[in-house]
């Protein structure tokens, strides 16, 4: 060993030589399943392809769809597709891009990357990550599927009412988009509060927030927004599948609804939906940049301050979707400003990424191609969107051409460019071998020349007048020589995306144990040497790019020099460490493959396509066997503390955390969000009803006794109190006992919430009677929502602690129910006083 | 030496949210002022007072921010102090922006 070797060895956490057999023991414990067994795999490198590879699937076969938009739409007259059939097409277009496509693909390369970039060995909760891989490819297969049956939905991805109420809308079609779209959602939440987690918890010792790579800091605000923007069209799709089954008129204006309800909720996510999917693409290429530069990428500082923003502002621009439907002009004009103002901390991002490309020499590979690519399209794009945000030009192009432009330029542009440089990038991460740049730049060129030839001319289609969604037109509008150009385009993107398909298929097999390796010569952890165990040991890293700060980090990673060079317990475990300083707080077991959330996924997803097709009974069965899945797969859980690990350097972690050091308990604070993001939404309807159909809330005498709200708040109450009481006993060690009082005071909470309900619906109050009273009663579904699982979870609780799985410390599930039950008494209290409180203030 | 304290990030996302509630007040205010009485002088009146209280809000955390910023500390945790600056300056645009928008276009007015 020559004396700069031994050195290092003194300040590495590990020394050499390594014990014999600890690598094989790691290899085992992360050992995929062979055959068809690999569908029970939990680890990220798997579901991440899999995931991957369904969105990319879900891509190709709406590309299609738009090819037989455009091959319909390329002569005046056409009758290639017939009205009913291009109605379907183009609404699946739409529906599959946005929510099959372009969401999911950015959670998978999350699932795959993020892992390897933070030198974490798994995503905290790998079984939710198959759950949410699995409910989505079920659930979105199904939905695909009903354009041969003819049975897709015709309302446009955004579904607005009444077109897609029961009257205008007959049959399931839209019960499909409903349905289906709202479970898919869900599945979306779950992987969001994933990579929420795992970003704050679960990165390298010594990787603080700053450290971060831009990816992750992209991942973890796109995640956020997921978090706050989805809740809006789950409580939309919601309400609006309420309203056709069983005629809660939200959105009926003869009934005291709106249908302009619909679309604030829906762009109340739909607007922030375009930041979600462009994020982290604009992650991405802050990756890719520097590594093709070879400098650090500049004004790191000032891209996380634009991304921060732009995560915050986004949510701020949704009415600019709605200048056409008589909104007061100053509202007006408070929209159109934000959304320029949106447009700063975009530009920041874009001059700091040509500043980083001024400052390097940018080799000029497939990616690179695909990066410049991006930055004009996405460009042009913003430009229109600028000149979009202004009202009168808004009201000139609204609903024609120029928006199918606009908004092509930037989610293709913003999105589709970031993922192929991302594949060509990324390919020698995960694959035996590279993809081919030969191939890779003639994509890029396909693509891009045809993007421009496709996409540009209906800038000026939109001008000359020509609308969207309509299936063909005349001849002599001047508008057959722009669409026969579009249409030429649409095959050469056609013709591009084809050769990467050609691409993969020659060039990409995955790689259990790492590709080519560094070929770019990039400085974060990714590139470091990978298994499925992620790198063989742990490093504590030093700067944003540890590979070109710290001289022989890869040798000394692939040696086990650093923390964790084997498995301290004998099972699947990854280091947590503090959310600001990424200082190393415990090791946390993982969970290694199973069957339980597959099953729980396909049975979530069987209920929800089931219920779409009225067959109740079997849906409810599929729903209590999705209960039952996620009940043996939480069995397995919280697993029974051990003697603390020696990770190296002396570092010795704890086995097991309670409270707010556990990582359970963040997914927790992050599901409550969700929640509170949920009912936000709600007193937004709410309130929105009420401004403008007042006549509907009822007199005085027409409410409820005020005692019932009064004896239903003060059973919240003693609820409540229930909950530190519980958790004094439980720490005195006393677990029945603290589990009865438990028990006893989630039953009150339900009695309140019954109490409440029932009064209601006593003073005569029936949910299909006004928008006023389907809101009242859509309260009672949200209090419902928290309440049952908490009964699940008290449930559960009681028999893990009859099998002996639970007591003082074993704990988590229970500071789980303590935190739920919590939020379910502040909301259900919020939700009377709303309910009870807010009529009786303005009657 | 100084290390953020838990909380911190609440702190560097200040600026965002006094952007958020000037945002949600400014545009309810109006809905709430036009269709359920108050008028045009109300929300001018409303729109005044929360971009003036959300910009001193502003001021007020820029300095608490700027005190983090300056105190010694390790080179990642300084940075994470400035992107909290630096979202208070872009915060105070925002509100700016769509402030003076609301201000300059008259309340309760419907598009000819």
């Amino acid at each position: 060993m020559t004396a700069a070797a031994s050195e290092l060895d003194r300040d590495l956490p590990n020394p050499l030589p390594r014990p014999e057999g600890e690598l094989e023991q790691l290899q085992a414990i992360w050992a995929s399943p062979k055959g068809w067994r690999i569908f029970s795999d939990v680890n990220n490198t798997v579901i991440g392809l899999f995931y991957i590879g369904t969105a990319f699937l879900f891509f190709l076969m709406a590309g299609v769809l738009g090819l037989l938009i455009r091959l319909q739409l390329a002569v005046p007259s056409n009758t290639f597709l017939d009205q009913n059939t291009y109605n379907q097409v183009f609404t699946m277009h739409g529906t599959v891009m946005m929510f099959l496509f372009a969401v999911p693909v950015v959670e998978a390369l999350g699932v795959l990357l993020l892992p390897q970039m933070l030198a974490a060995r798994d995503l905290p909760f790998p079984r939710l990550s198959a759950y949410a891989f699995w409910a989505y490819f079920v659930g979105g297969m199904v939905f695909f599927t009903t354009l041969f049956f003819d049975l897709a939905p015709q309302g446009g991805w955004f579904m607005y009412p009444p077109l897609t109420n029961e009257r205008y809308s007959p049959g399931i079609a839209a019960d499909f988009w409903l349905l289906g779209i709202g479970f898919i959602e869900i599945s979306a939440i779950a992987g969001a509060i994933e990579i929420v987690v795992g970003v704050l918890r679960t990165r390298a010792p010594g990787m603080s927030l700053t450290r971060m790579p831009i990816f992750a800091w992209t991942m973890l605000i796109f995640a956020g927004m997921i978090i706050f923007a989805f809740p809006a069209v789950i409580l939309a799709t919601m309400m609006l599948e309420l309203e056709r089954a069983f005629g809660w008129p939200f959105f009926n204006p003869d009934l005291g609804g709106d249908a302009l309800l619909w679309q604030h909720l829906f762009w109340f996510f739909g607007h922030p939906e375009v930041y979600i999917i462009f994020l982290p693409a604009a992650g991405m290429i802050s990756m890719i940049v520097p590594a093709m530069a070879g400098v650090p990428l500049v004004g790191y500082r000032l891209i996380v301050v634009a991304l921060i923003a732009t995560g915050f502002f986004s949510f701020g621009l949704w009415v600019h979707h709605m200048f056409t439907t008589g909104i007061p002009v100053r509202s007006l004009g408070f929209f159109s400003a934000a959304s320029m103002a949106v447009s700063v901390p975009s530009g920041i991002q874009v001059f700091a990424w040509i500043a980083t490309i001024a400052a390097g020499r940018m080799k000029m590979t497939a990616a690179s191609l695909f990066v410049f690519g991006f930055l004009v399209i996405f460009t042009l794009g913003g430009l229109t969107g600028v000149m979009v945000a202004m009202v009168p030009f808004d009201w000139q192009v609204h609903d024609t051409y120029f928006v199918v432009a606009h908004f092509h330029y930037v989610l293709v542009g913003g999105m589709v460019f970031p993922m192929f440089a991302a594949f060509y990038y990324w390919m020698p991460a995960i694959s035996e071998r590279p993809l081919s740049e030969r191939l890779g730049k003639w994509a890029f060129w396909l693509i891009f020349l045809g993007f421009n030839t496709t996409f540009f001319p209906m800038h000026l289609t939109g001008l000359i007048g020509m609308p969207r969604r309509v299936y063909t037109y005349p001849e002599g509008l001047g508008w057959e020589l722009p669409n026969m150009i579009s249409t030429l385009g649409a095959f050469g993107i056609a013709a591009g995306v084809g050769l990467v398909v050609v691409d993969l298929i020659r060039n990409f097999r995955p790689a259990s144990s790492g590709g080519p390796g560094n070929v770019w010569n990039a400085g974060t952890l990714e590139w470091l040497p990978n298994d499925t165990y992620a790198t063989r040991s742990v490093p504590r890293v030093v700067s944003r790019e540890p590979l070109w700060d710290q001289p022989g980090l890869s040798e000394d990673v692939e040696a086990g020099r650093y923390y964790l060079p084997g498995s301290a317990t004998g099972m699947r475990e990854t280091i947590v460490t503090s959310p600001i300083d990424g200082e190393p707080q415990y090791l946390m077991r993982l969970p290694g493959p199973g069957w339980s959330p597959v099953f729980a996924a396909v049975f979530t997803a069987a209920f929800f396509l089931l219920l779409t097709v009225k067959l109740v009974t079997i849906a409810m069965i599929c729903g209590v066997l999705a209960i039952v899945s996620v009940l043996v797969w939480m069995w397995g859980s919280d697993p029974a503390p051990t003697e603390p690990a020696d990770i190296g350097g002396g570092v010795v972690l704890p086995t097991y955390a309670t409270g707010p050091l556990s990582h359970s308990w963040w997914a927790m604070i992050v599901l409550m969000l969700v929640a509170g993001a949920l009912f936000f939404s709600y007193l937004f309807g709410y309130l929105y009803l009420w401004t403008v159909s007042p006549q509907n809330w009822p007199r005085l005498d027409a409410l409820p006794p005020l005692q019932t709200a009064l004896t239903a708040a003060a059973l919240l109450l003693v609820s409540g109190s229930a909950i530190p009481i519980s958790a004094a006993l439980l720490k005195a060690r006393r677990c029945w006992p603290s589990l009865v009082v438990a028990t006893l005071g989630v039953a009150t909470y339900v009695a309140a919430i019954t109490v409440d309900g029932w009064s209601q619906w006593a003073s005569g109050l029936r949910p299909d009677g006004s928008g006023y009273a389907a809101l009242v009663f859509m309260s009672s579904v949200l209090q419902a929502e928290i309440a049952i699982p908490c009964v699940l979870m008290v449930g559960f609780l009681l028999v893990r602690l009859a099998a002996g799985r639970f007591d003082a410390t074993r704990r988590v599930m229970f500071d789980n129910l303590a935190l739920l039950w919590g939020y379910g008494i502040a909301q259900a209290l919020f939700g009377m006083l709303l309910t009870h409180g807010f009529p009786r203030l303005v009657g | 030496m100084t290390r953020p304290s838990n909380l911190a990030p609440l702190r560097w996302l200040g600026g965002p949210l006094i952007w958020t509630a000037h945002f949600l007040l400014v545009y309810a205010a109006e809905s709430l002022a036009c269709t359920r009485g108050g008028g045009p002088l109300l929300h001018d009146a409303i729109t005044a007072v929360a971009t003036f209280a959300a910009l001193l809000g502003l001021a007020v955390l820029f300095r608490i921010n700027k005190r983090a910023a300056d105190a010694p500390s390790r080179e990642d945790f300084e940075m994470a102090e400035w992107i909290g600056l630096g979202l208070v300056a872009i915060s105070a645009l925002a509100v700016v922006w769509s402030g003076l928008a609301a201000l300059l276009i008259p309340a309760c007015v419907l598009p000819a």
